[in-house]
């Protein structure tokens, strides 16, 4: 155990001083994966599934704000169905707007996990997507994640037909138009999902709200839980078969995997190396402030070449209460 | 040779810096606006982006019953799919509105509680300024 504290602790000092260069790699990651998931997937644009360009959104997203990810992420996916059929991309390019004007214009900052939860059930640990949005966000997540999975089933559907709609050459717009929509419309088994989703994150919310001992590791187990009530009944109730051994594993690995981000994640307070600059009447300021760090992380020091740390209290800035 | 820098102050000012960059970059943005000017500025913006997704809706909606409309068109009494409409888009646009109403005057809220101690920062930058003027 000690081994992994020690190992959290390294990346926090890793972390806080190559953040800049992270959260660029991290970014460019997110988006190559993302587009190279979406090439995989869909596919239907021979022009667009080329590492090349992937690779030059990527270097291209990863020095720009992490929303702008989704939007080429949106484009990939309305251009690859556009070349399978129009109908398909006015539909899917609809949903898109949709999100963006009545959602995501008020919580831009859940807008990944639109994104997230689509890789996740590509990944195969999509019941860990609504435990680690309960523990993130807000009771409101359950909207965004609602949507990942929205976006999810639709491409999974559009790619089910794919040969079907190609076929259907002879029949009107408005045919294929309607066989789209319909489709989407009435799964059912998306329909589990959201709902099993939704009561599993808000679930996990509540509970991690709750001042008691563990709170956060109850809100995994509970909200695990609660997921595989939820998808029982509501496929129960609409009529969906499902694989009760598999949703009851899957939410196993989602425990698993909630709980290493919850470890690695919201455990530790990864505070940055600030640069800031101001200036006075006398003098211009250009101040670096480095985060203190309290666990000893000399053996890591000596092999890894990073800067060892100065010991003392952890102090963080407290807001200033002004005494009148 | 005897430095001029007052620790304290390089201390409040890097906190204070910190905070623009960072958490109090919006709350920032959000207090250059009188309370009233911010939320209605939101509630317009919103009640313009609801009625681009209605009218998005609608067309979609349109499409989807495109045959069904083409047979019904003589016999359909239109003042009352006039009136429907209108009272849908009333309604759709309404409830955007009264969402975004109640979403920005939270974040007006929270904004200014932010600053609360960025302006308490400002007024001890002052007085140690003071101070330090008195001294020299």
């Amino acid at each position: 155990m000690e081994q992994v504290l020690l190992a959290r602790e390294y990346i926090k000092v890793f972390f806080s001083r190559y953040e800049g260069y992270i959260v660029a790699v991290l970014k460019f990651l997110l988006c190559f994966t993302v587009l190279t998931l979406i090439n995989r997937e869909m596919g239907y644009m021979k022009r667009l599934d080329n590492t090349s360009i992937v690779l030059i959104v990527s270097l291209l997203c990863s020095f720009l704000p992490a929303n702008l990810i989704i939007f080429f992420a949106a484009i990939f996916a309305v251009l690859h169905t556009y070349a399978l059929s129009l109908e398909c991309a006015v539909v899917i390019g609809a949903l898109f707007l949709l999100l963006f004007l009545l959602y995501y214009r008020y919580s831009p900052r859940d807008a990944v996990a639109v994104l997230m939860t689509p890789i996740a059930f590509i990944l195969k640990v999509p019941y860990s997507m609504p435990i680690i949005y309960g523990m993130v966000g807000t009771p409101l997540s359950a909207l965004s994640v609602a949507c990942g999975v929205i976006v999810y089933y639709m491409i999974k559907y559009i790619n089910s037909i794919s040969e079907v709609i190609s076929g259907m050459g002879e029949e009107t717009t408005v045919v294929r138009f309607k066989f789209v929509v319909d489709g989407i419309l009435h799964n059912r088994e998306m329909i589990v999902m959201v709902a099993a989703f939704a009561v599993s994150l808000i679930v996990v919310n509540l509970i991690k709200r709750l001042s008691v001992p563990y709170a956060w590791w109850i809100a995994i187990g509970m909200g695990a839980f609660a997921d595989i009530v939820a998808v029982v009944v509501v496929a129960s109730r609409l009529d969906v078969s499902v694989k009760t051994g598999g949703v009851i594993l899957g939410n196993i690995i989602a425990v698993l995997v909630a709980s290493v981000v919850k470890f690695f994640v919201f455990s530790v307070d990864y505070t940055r190396t600030e640069r800031v600059q101001f200036e006075d009447d006398e003098y211009y300021y250009y101040v670096k402030a480095v985060p203190k760090n309290t666990m000893n992380i000399g053996a890591f020091a000596e092999d890894g070449g990073l800067d060892r740390p100065k010991q003392g209290k952890p102090r963080r800035p407290k807001p200033r209460e002004r005494q009148e | 040779m005897k430095s001029h820098l007052d620790g304290n102050r390089v201390k409040l000012m890097t906190r204070m810096a910190s905070y623009e960059a960072n958490e109090g970059k919006d709350a920032i943005r959000i207090c250059r606006f009188f309370r009233s000017d911010y939320v209605v500025l939101n509630v317009v913006r919103a009640a313009v982006t609801s009625t681009i997704a209605f009218f998005l809706l609608g067309g979609l909606y349109v499409y989807y019953n495109i045959d069904k409309l083409l047979q019904d068109i003589y016999s359909m009494d239109i003042v009352e799919v006039g009136k429907s409409v209108i009272t849908s888009y009333v309604v759709f646009v309404g409830v955007f509105a009264l969402i975004a109403y109640a979403v920005y005057s939270f974040r007006y809220d929270r904004a200014r509680k932010s600053l609360k101690d960025y302006n308490n920062a400002l007024r001890d930058l002052s007085e140690l300024s003071v101070k330090n003027q008195l001294k020299g």
